[in-house]
């Protein structure tokens, strides 16, 4: 299933639904879609997991960068109902210590 | 990646057939003990995972470069392995291949539906490390100063390189006792995996923690050129004739 994304804003945040596998081929798309989140000023990015069926380490590393730039101008970045495979994944990287995951 | 529709990929061949096709015939016995099942290179992501799933022998996807046949070698044969696949690091890059496999187990028997998702995951994370730090010869995205933009590119780059994407990628999967093991293999130089970080804010790293915890077994062998998992069987799979 290919990676398909939304982003829809919501007041002072953005919201990126990702829907399909976020894996490593999604990285041209997704460093894009990391430029037009640190470039619109919003300081809360959610991102929506629930249509999201595999996530990999390319995937986590996106997510990381994403974080990382986002930090860098104050901004923090939530992931939001994460499927049980999806946050099993979460939970054996330890995410919960560096996002906030809302189940 | 998106790739045509192919003419020849659910072609079924004997083993003379794809030896007299692809220059295969140095290597009769062990591999082409069997009829062979051909994936044309051109085959698109659901037909990749169609011809996976769907293989009763050996799958040799004609995307491998000709210049790699003598890799062949490193693919066990005999019918303690009954499924055996031959894949380019083009094929085998991506969910396509990875959901494939696991259809193939779960259709034969040797791991529960439920177990799918971990699976794949699993699998999905030893494809990548044959493919990227095998095949494609990148070193783990830390030793890339951190940069992943940088990494992403250059990795991109390589998968789209018709040299380094017709490299093999072997997939082979063996029952022993109670588990399934699922051997990865590439044709690269090796690798040796940086030390487990505690640092969860790392760029990488996280691909092997992923395999552990999701697999009962995980082994890396041969310089890193290898990756075994284990998955305990369903129950009531029948292996060597006696039921587990």
């Amino acid at each position: 299933m290919p990676c398909t994304h939304t982003l829809r804003r919501h007041d002072r945040s953005l919201i990126v639904a990702l829907a399909g596998d976020f894996t490593f081929a999604e990285n041209v798309t997704f460093l894009q879609i990391v430029d037009e989140v640190v470039n619109s000023g919003l300081e809360a990015i959610t991102i929506d997991m629930s249509a999201l069926a595999t996530i990999d380490s390319a995937g986590l590393s996106m997510l990381v960068l994403l974080r990382d730039r986002l930090a860098k101008i104050g901004g923090v970045v939530t992931l939001l109902h994460p499927s049980p495979p999806i946050a099993r994944i979460l939970e054996v990287v330890s995410f919960e210590q560096i996002f906030t995951i809302v189940r | 990646m998106s790739r045509s529709l192919p003419s020849s990929a659910d072609r079924l061949v004997a083993g003379d057939s794809i030896a007299a096709r692809t220059g295969l015939a140095a290597f009769r016995g062990p591999i082409l003990g069997d009829d062979v099942k051909v994936l044309s290179a051109d085959a698109d992501i659901d037909t990749v995972t169609a011809v996976l799933a769907t293989a009763e022998c050996l799958v040799v996807d004609d995307g491998v470069s000709p210049g790699w046949r003598d890799a062949l070698r490193l693919v066990p044969g005999g019918r303690s392995r009954p499924f055996r696949a031959i894949l380019s690091t083009r094929t085998a890059y991506g969910m396509a291949a990875v959901r494939g496999i696991v259809a193939w187990a779960i259709g034969h028997g040797y791991l529960a539906p439920a177990n799918r998702s971990r699976a794949e995951s699993a699998l999905l994370e030893a494809m990548a490390n044959a493919i990227f730090h095998g095949n494609l010869g990148l070193p783990g995205l830390n030793r890339f100063g951190g940069d992943a933009d940088a990494y992403f590119k250059i990795a991109t780059e390589r998968l789209a390189d018709p040299e380094w994407g017709a490299r093999p990628i072997f997939v082979t999967l063996t029952p022993v006792g109670r588990l399934l093991i699922v051997h990865v293999g590439d044709v690269g130089c090796g690798f040796r995996p940086e030390p487990d970080t505690r640092d969860v804010g790392t760029l990488a790293g996280r691909g092997r923690r992923i395999m552990k915890a999701l697999a009962a077994i995980v082994r890396v062998s041969r310089g890193g050129r290898w990756t075994s998992l284990g998955f305990p069987m369903r129950d009531g799979s029948i292996v060597a004739g006696r039921r587990v």
